[in-house]
């Protein structure tokens, strides 16, 4: 009986080491991003799961003063138009409810590239000149080949058009690297843990049988 | 249930710290140090017991062991959940630094109090079985349900209120509450079988 027993509580052991490892935890985190006028936001939770329904605050970077709120859809999507009060950066709040919350901070440089909404049309001056101001790494990139205007094909759209291709291709790239950031719940981590539980159990032992004298 | 960092309001984090701070120092003093390798298990225990997820709905909740670290520990739950809780916000970012006074009191005052209510009646001669059986359960259970009512407690001065937030985290853990009911009582008979004077003697381990 008491074979079993101990055999049961050594399965239990390590079916919960086997479980604990791949289960991450519920750390709730959001990311946002500016792209072609708007600022698009993912909510979730540590370890894959999306953030549904849940409410997000969006704050002047600087202020901290609350410019938007709103709700993440079912795939923990939420997106709204860049405003003028935006310039300066702004931080999206996750409430994941229960107590969990995440920040991520889209900064001023990232939002005044993106342009505001309805950017497309020529007479836009503001924004394809704040567009033209950053990117002018890419500009310098096409610069040799597109050097004195071709027909009808002026700098500024084609660095508007280089802009939002780019802002496409960055947005899941930063995506990746967020995660790849990410300090996910490892088996070194609990390992870690462990060790350190049992060494202070340890010394705390060796120094009272030291003071007793033994 | 971990509670992130910047949630609580500055007033509500230091009572936090106070009492998990007082409940600290008493569980150090009447630890029995001739078993702190049993209660630095325990605690880890604890420490691993928080990436068993249960998926609950939109999120996920996490087993606690709060009832099986307080049936056996009683006030050592205190210094044991603090270190654990610690690490946890160190290693994996659970929860945080200025929370833990929070988190801590939420989860080792259960622990206590279900020692005070439950254990008296494991550790008599003469109860019957069924009474353990149920004595056991309810202390995993009473320890989850009473940390769950603290933590909305926690969240009551935010904007979410303390009625919302109690259903919510009060019925997002009820599979939680039942698992570790059963576990709780797993856990005792075993330990009756195989190492009963860590539980036959109410004077030690208080």
């Amino acid at each position: 009986m008491r074979g079993i027993c101990y055999f049961l509580l050594a399965v239990a052991a390590v079916l919960l080491l086997l479980v604990a490892v791949p289960c991450q935890a519920h750390k709730a985190r959001i990311f946002g991003y500016a792209e072609d006028g708007r600022i698009l936001t993912e909510s979730g939770f540590s370890g894959g799961s999306n953030a549904r329904n849940c409410e997000i605050t969006v704050h002047d970077a600087e202020s901290g003063a609350v410019l938007l709120t709103g709700r993440s859809n079912e795939k923990g999507e939420w997106s709204f138009p860049i405003s003028q009060g935006m310039k300066n950066g702004v931080k999206l709040v996750l409430n994941a409810g229960e107590g969990h919350r995440g920040e991520w901070l889209v900064e001023a440089e990232e939002i005044a590239a993106a342009g505001v909404p309805d950017a497309s049309d020529t007479s836009a001056s503001e924004a394809s000149e704040s567009q033209a101001a950053s990117t002018s790494a890419a500009a310098e990139i096409l610069a040799p080949q597109v050097a004195a205007p071709v027909s009808g094909l002026d700098e500024a759209a084609v660095e508007r058009a280089v802009e939002k291709a780019l802002a496409k291709k960055l947005g899941p790239i930063k995506k990746m690297l967020l995660e790849i950031n990410e300090d996910k719940p490892e088996l070194k981590d609990i390992v870690g843990g462990i060790g350190y539980l049992v060494g202070a159990a340890g010394l705390i032992a060796y120094f009272r049988s030291r003071k007793t004298g033994s | 249930m971990h509670i992130s960092e910047g949630v609580l309001s500055g007033s509500i984090l230091l009572s936090g710290g106070v009492l998990t701070a007082v409940g600290t120092a008493i569980g150090l003093k009447k630890m029995d140090y001739d078993k702190v390798m049993s209660a630095a298990l325990l605690a880890a225990a604890f420490f691993v017991a928080s990436l068993i997820h249960v998926p609950i709905g939109p999120s996920s909740v996490h087993l606690i062991m709060n009832g099986l670290l307080g049936m056996i520990l009683g006030w050592a739950a205190f210094p044991a959940m603090l270190v654990g809780l610690l690490l946890q916000s160190v290693l994996f970012q659970f929860g945080g630094i200025s929370v833990l006074g929070v988190n801590t009191f939420n989860v080792a005052a259960p622990a206590v109090l279900c020692f005070y209510i439950f254990r008296p009646r494991l550790v008599a001669e003469n109860g019957s079985t069924t009474s353990r059986r149920v004595a056991s359960f309810a202390c995993g259970f009473v320890a989850v349900l009473l940390t769950a009512l603290l933590t909305a407690l926690s969240l009551a001065f935010t904007d979410e209120g303390f009625f919302s937030a109690a259903v919510a985290v009060v019925t997002a853990h009820l599979p939680v509450m039942v698992i570790e009911g059963f576990i709780t009582m797993f856990a005792y008979f075993f330990l009756v079988r195989v190492r009963p004077e860590v539980l036959v003697e109410p004077g030690r381990n208080k």
